[in-house]
């Protein structure tokens, strides 16, 4: 229970969660066994308005904030992990298609759910050393000739995927290639360590020829385009812990020892209130730091933002880690039964996931390390 | 005179609530709504039976007008057999006298001149226990009291008034009723959301062959997967079942389930969830993969 | 024009009442919409466009049922009334359709009121009934199927055995099966419109009813079955099968 939300962000959060529960839930086990995403899941979250959440009204969208967006993510994650991530996506990348006029054509299709929206900004060298890139896109006439390679493209369904990479003159800008211009292959799927259907398999591409128009700007460092990614990211992390731990704690209200429930051991009942407490405290964490961030939105304060990076760090950190330490928590109490069925130990994964997504934790710790003014960069 | 009313639209179940009434001492009036009806009711034991004519043979017409014969009458109670069209005219009676009423009432007796009944509520979880005072309506379901078997012959009398007319009925089309009446069978296998798919209704069907018995389901199998009709769904909303013999098969067990199978005499109970709830509600219970319970039960069952 | 009124119930869901071991009963706060009420302001709203009016909404509830408007709204209904009256909390069938009846009349102008059959928490299904009785109104219950022509209505209920379809003129309180239709999940765009919209509470000592009642409640216990909980432990599942079917042999069951 919080006193951070509205009346709106609390119809908001039931809702999602009803969608969770009964439209994704069951969906689970062949997700899992396939590692595929149902396209008529996106249909649904492009219906039920997910993407259009931060657009603003006057191009489709509702105009809201940070605190809405981590209720979405929050509430989805509980149930599917990836189905998060894959929504987390959209609303990370579809921004984008408002920044060139070339690329508004895309921007209702994908908003509704009728066309996919995929991303890969990983170069080979490694994602956050762009200092190393070789150029991705090189001029030709009133063409981008793409030539490189691209690991963990979000999807594998998409109908257009955008991909972060240098140009000649060392621009940072995001490309935008339609499903089946030639040149660009993004058949591959890895089979990952966990996020089952979320997609995640090198992009290849080799001539391929784009329009000069289908490209935008990206800063890099822009805080509000990467910063507000780490908040993303959190509220993903706290409703997989919050998923798993709930589904733990019904567990061992019911699993008998001795005809008593497991909870009527100590070690049992305090182990859960210890990761009750780090879930209870991360959920704040988020949404403060989410209604930081909307402040920010309105207000460009120095000493907000300043203070707004450390925060966000400092949670996806926080929660990214709790997420793993919950769900490997909470699967131990499961025992065999955990172990053995996908439909919980996927958690585990899936929280993994989020101390690697968004730049490593390690890179994070370095970077919090700089904020606080301990290094120098 | 005080004494109970009754309506049913379902003969045979005046013959319970008529049993009911008499049991409590009490004066026992059926009304109704058509010669025929009234030509059936006379012989159950009543000491009246009141042909309420006007030419409108629908029983939803008459709700201000029986609530003014009951009120004229000093009557104790209005029991009504609780069918779709017996709760709409018991609620439209209770409305029009703005009195107290109970539906769907596991039980039901006079105590120092109040009527206690007891009821379910929260989907069959909780139990209800209320007092009442004065004239009061309540509904039955059919089959809950016995009948009794009086053929005691009731004064049979006529009695004009004036119905409402304001609800005309265009057209009645008859329902043709998919399979057995699961109220009516000894015998039951009932399958849960632990069927992985519809074809696999087949094994259960098999199990029930062997034994005599239909084959039912849970409300998630019904109306959520849609395998089966919803004439097999057991629960609160859909049928409540009195078998011999219950087989609960991969059913988890919630409250309103229970609520449709607790007149059963066994229940047995097989899912792969030791802490299922139907377990608490079986007289027998084996945990285990109702893939493999059933192929071996239907083997074992054929050699018994 | 008149309107289209959905009434509604605030409820507690069933995963929110326990049963604890001594039989007690613990319920926590009311947190939702009760699931066939759901069908029935969809009913509403489909009906209101058919009639190119509008669809409100009215509950009866204490002070926490302020919470039901936007959810209310959020499915389509344009204004939402609430009743807000401490003895909801306690009321009987005879007391809710009073203050439902009591609110029709003072919002006035209503020519259709939709209820479901029954709410989730005590499926006493009396209200719409009774509510038409109090307003000395037509009533439809059961229905599947409603048609509007006019100032006329077509209703197929569905019977145990049968389909009635049956005609009235308004105006007329129906109640509606699940099956009407679907209730859909509203999307982020009702959501958020629901915020714009009007909500009016309505005091329950504006309308002019007594609260009384001759029901009284004498006891509130959970249910518990009196079975053998007999559990077949001992051998390989081909022993335990057989241990039943020579018990259900005994039992006589055959």
């Amino acid at each position: 229970m919080s006193l951070l939300f509205n009346e709106e962000q609390i119809l908001l959060r039931n809702t999602v969660r009803e969608f969770a529960e009964n439209e994704v839930a069951p969906r689970m086990p062949e997700i899992l066994k396939t590692n595929e995403f149902p396209r008529n899941l996106y249909k649904r979250a492009g219906e039920l308005g997910f993407w259009r959440l931060n657009i603003p009204e006057k191009h489709g969208g509702f105009g809201k904030g940070m605190v809405e967006t981590c209720i979405v993510m929050e509430e989805l994650a509980k149930v599917s992990p990836a189905m998060s991530l894959v929504v987390e996506i959209g609303i990370v990348d579809i921004p984008l298609l408002l920044e060139e006029p070339a690329l508004y054509k895309y921007l209702e299709p994908c908003m509704s759910g009728d066309k996919i929206l995929s991303g890969a900004a990983t170069d080979p060298k490694g994602q956050s050393n762009s200092a190393e890139w070789e150029p991705l896109a090189v001029k030709d006439g009133n063409e981008w000739v793409l030539n490189g390679t691209r690991l963990y493209n979000t999807n594998n369904l998409s109908d257009i995927h955008m991909t972060l990479g240098l140009t000649q003159d060392r621009e940072m800008k995001a490309f935008f290639i339609e499903k089946g211009t030639p040149g660009y292959d993004n058949s591959r799927v890895d089979l990952k360590y966990g996020m089952a259907g979320s997609g995640g398999g090198t992009t290849i591409y080799k001539d391929c020829r784009i329009p000069l128009e289908m490209a935008c700007n990206v800063g890099i460092g822009d805080s509000q385009f990467y910063y507000r990614i780490y908040n993303n990211c959190a509220a993903e992390a706290l409703g997989c812990a919050e998923g798993i731990l709930e589904k733990t704690i019904k567990f061992c209200k019911l699993r008998t020892h001795d005809f008593k429930p497991l909870t009527s051991l100590q070690v049992v009942s305090q182990k859960l209130g210890y990761l009750r407490t780090l879930v209870e405290v991360a959920h704040s964490a988020v949404y403060d730091a989410a209604t930081m961030f909307d402040e920010l939105c309105k207000n460009h304060d120095p000493e907000l933002e300043r203070a707004w990076a450390i925060k966000a760090e400092s949670i996806k950190l926080f929660v990214s880690e709790t997420a793993v330490k919950v769900a490997t928590e909470c699967i131990k109490l499961h025992g065999g039964m955990g172990y053995h069925n996908p439909e919980l130990h996927h958690y585990v994964g899936d929280a993994m996931c989020y101390c690697i997504m968004d730049l490593s934790n390690d890179i994070h710790w370095d970077n919090l390390a700089l904020l606080m003014g301990l290094t120098e960069g | 005179m005080a004494g109970i009313y009754i309506y049913s639209d379902k003969l045979d179940a005046a013959a319970e609530l008529v049993a009911f009434a008499k049991s409590a001492g009490k004066h026992a009036v059926v009304l109704t709504v058509s010669e025929d009806a009234a030509g059936q009711s006379v012989n159950l034991g009543a000491d009246k039976v009141y042909l309420l004519e006007c030419g409108n043979g629908r029983i939803e017409s008459y709700g201000k007008a029986i609530a003014t014969l009951l009120k004229e009458e000093d009557a104790d109670l209005f029991a009504v057999s609780s069918t779709v069209r017996g709760r709409e005219i018991a609620a439209n009676v209770a409305g029009y006298l703005d009195c107290a009423m109970v539906s769907d009432i596991r039980s039901a007796e006079f105590v120092d001149g109040k009527l206690v009944t007891v009821r379910m509520i929260y989907g069959g979880a909780v139990i209800q226990t209320e007092a009442i005072t004065g004239l009061c309506v309540m509904t039955v379901q059919t089959g809950l009291f016995d009948a009794g078997g009086s053929t005691a012959a009731a004064e049979l009398v006529k009695k004009s008034i004036q119905p409402d007319n304001r609800v005309c009925t265009s057209s009645t089309e008859p329902v043709v009723k998919e399979g057995v009446d699961l109220k009516k069978a000894d015998r039951i296998v009932s399958v849960g959301l632990g069927l992985n798919k519809k074809e696999d209704i087949q094994i259960a069907q098999d199990l029930a062959d062997v034994i005599g018995a239909e084959v039912g389901c849970s409300r998630g199998i019904a109306e959520e997967r849609r395998w089966m009709p919803e004439s097999r769904y057991i629960g609160i909303t859909g049928v409540q079942v009195k078998p011999l013999l219950y087989l609960a098969m991969g059913i988890s067990g919630q409250a309103q389930h229970i609520y449709g199978i607790k007149d059963s005499r066994i229940i047995v109970a097989v899912n792969t969830n030791e802490s299922a709830p139907i377990f608490r509600a079986a007289d027998y219970g084996i945990v285990g993969d109702m893939y493999e319970v059933i192929p071996l039960l239907t083997e074992a069952l054929k050699n018994i | 024009m008149p309107k289209v009124l959905a009434c509604y119930k605030w409820v507690v869901d069933g995963a929110d009442v326990t049963v604890k071991k001594d039989l007690s009963v613990e319920k926590r706060f009311e947190s939702k919409i009760s699931d066939y009420d759901r069908n029935a302001i969809e009913a509403a709203v489909v009906a209101a466009k058919a009639m190119g009016c509008e669809a409100i909404g009215l509950t009866f509830g204490t002070e926490r049922s302020k919470l039901s408007a936007k959810p209310a709204l959020s499915r389509g209904l344009k204004e939402a009334y609430w009743i807000n009256a401490p003895e909801a909390a306690t009321a009987d069938g005879k007391i809710t359709a009073d203050a439902l009846a009591a609110a029709i009349r003072k919002i006035g102008d209503v020519s259709l009121v939709i209820c479901s059959d029954g709410a989730s928490d005590t499926l006493a299904r009396q209200t719409a009934p009774r509510i038409g009785a109090l307003l000395d109104w037509p009533v439809v219950t059961a229905v599947t199927k409603l048609t509007i022509e006019g100032n006329r209505m077509t209703a197929t209920r569905k019977l145990e055995d049968c389909l009635e379809i049956v005609n009235v003129e308004f105006p007329v309180v129906v109640s509606v099966l699940p099956d009407i239709n679907p209730a859909p999940l509203p999307g982020l765009a009702a959501i958020m419109g629901s915020a714009k919209k009007k909500t009016t509470e309505i005091k329950g000592e504006e309308l002019g009813i007594a609260f009384s009642t001759n029901t009284e409640v004498t006891e509130v216990k959970g249910y518990a079955m009196d079975r053998k909980n007999i559990l077949f432990k001992e051998g390989e599942m081909a022993d335990k099968v057989r241990e039943l079917a020579n018990v259900l042999k005994k039992e006589g069951v055959f």
